[in-house]
């Protein structure tokens, strides 16, 4: 019967349209993560083509890249030091003094930001540029274990 | 004579020197705590899906204090702290708002839900006795006739 082919029909609608809200409304609970990324850009605010080779005194360029998925807001503090290129760096053995420049960063979730910074070496040698990416918990700075290190060479022009 | 005063000279320096030095130390480690607390409302808000202005004033008060810290600029240090003092004092009101958004949300979600299903059991039910009914005002004027 005509009928009762329109009722099941509209019936089913109302029961389709009400599970496919019901899972949009559970999946916005359900969140991926949480995780930040780091990465170290060039000039040109590329990965890769980094310098190897820089002249003693001469600014040198670069840029910190974070991504924040971490399902919040965060604020991050990022750590740049030079150290001697011998200096062993890891997710548990790190520079632990004054850093070169310290920066703090708050990126939306999902977002990512960029931050500049120069170094300029006075003095030729080996060097590495270790980038240490820290997260505040709510009552202080810890380090997450993410870094990047570069390693230059400076020499006299 | 001449010694003394130079005496008292270098000694006034060298206090006038570590008193300016550990005020910017102590403007900027202040900014960076107000940072930090007014961080934490947003964080809380932010969990709950609340966004606002006040991020954007926070990523203002960091660059600042980037700039104090970095460049030992005392100016910088004392425009990021006043950003996120203001965004500290209206922590609790932020969290208020996001609260009530969240639960707005929340109540909306499960009212269209509910919404959606008590029409499918309308539907189920009434709709049959609803579609003769509407059959029948739009047949009203039918004849039946005899055939013979």
């Amino acid at each position: 019967m005509i009928d009762k082919k329109i009722r099941n029909f509209t019936t089913g609608f109302f029961i389709i349209i009400a599970v496919i809200i019901s899972i949009n409304f559970a999946m916005s609970y359900w969140k991926p993560g949480p995780y930040s990324l780091l990465a170290l850009l060039n000039d040109n605010k590329e990965l890769g083509g980094y310098p190897s080779k820089v002249p003693v005194n001469s600014s040198t360029s670069l840029y910190v890249y974070i991504e924040n998925h971490e399902n919040k807001i965060a604020l991050y503090q990022i750590k740049i030091y030079i150290v001697n290129s011998s200096f062993i760096v890891n997710s548990t053995h790190y520079p632990n003094w004054k850093p070169y420049y310290v920066f703090y960063d708050l990126i939306n979730n999902n977002q990512n930001d960029t931050i500049p910074f120069n170094v300029t070496f006075n003095k030729q040698g080996d060097y590495k540029i270790v980038i240490l990416l820290y997260m505040f918990n709510g009552t202080n700075f810890v380090f997450t274990g993410l870094y990047n290190q570069l390693y230059i060479n400076s020499t006299v022009a | 004579m001449n010694k003394k005063i130079l005496q008292i000279i270098l000694i006034f320096l060298i206090l006038f020197i570590s008193i300016k030095a550990n005020a910017l130390t102590i403007t900027c480690n202040q900014s960076l705590m107000e940072v930090e607390n007014s961080y934490n409302y947003l964080a809380k808000a932010s969990s709950l899906g609340y966004s606002s202005d006040y991020i954007i004033n926070l990523k203002e008060s960091i660059n600042y204090l980037n700039t104090g810290i970095n460049y030992n600029n005392e100016t910088s240090c004392m425009n990021s702290y006043i950003i996120s003092k203001n965004i500290s004092l209206n922590g609790q009101k932020i969290l208020n708002e996001a609260e009530t958004q969240y639960y707005i949300k929340l109540i909306e979600n499960i009212f269209i839900i509910i919404v959606f299903l008590v029409f499918s059991y309308l539907s189920y039910k009434y709709l049959t006795s609803i579609y003769w009914w509407l059959w029948l005002k739009t047949h009203e004027n039918y004849e039946v006739k005899k055939n013979d």
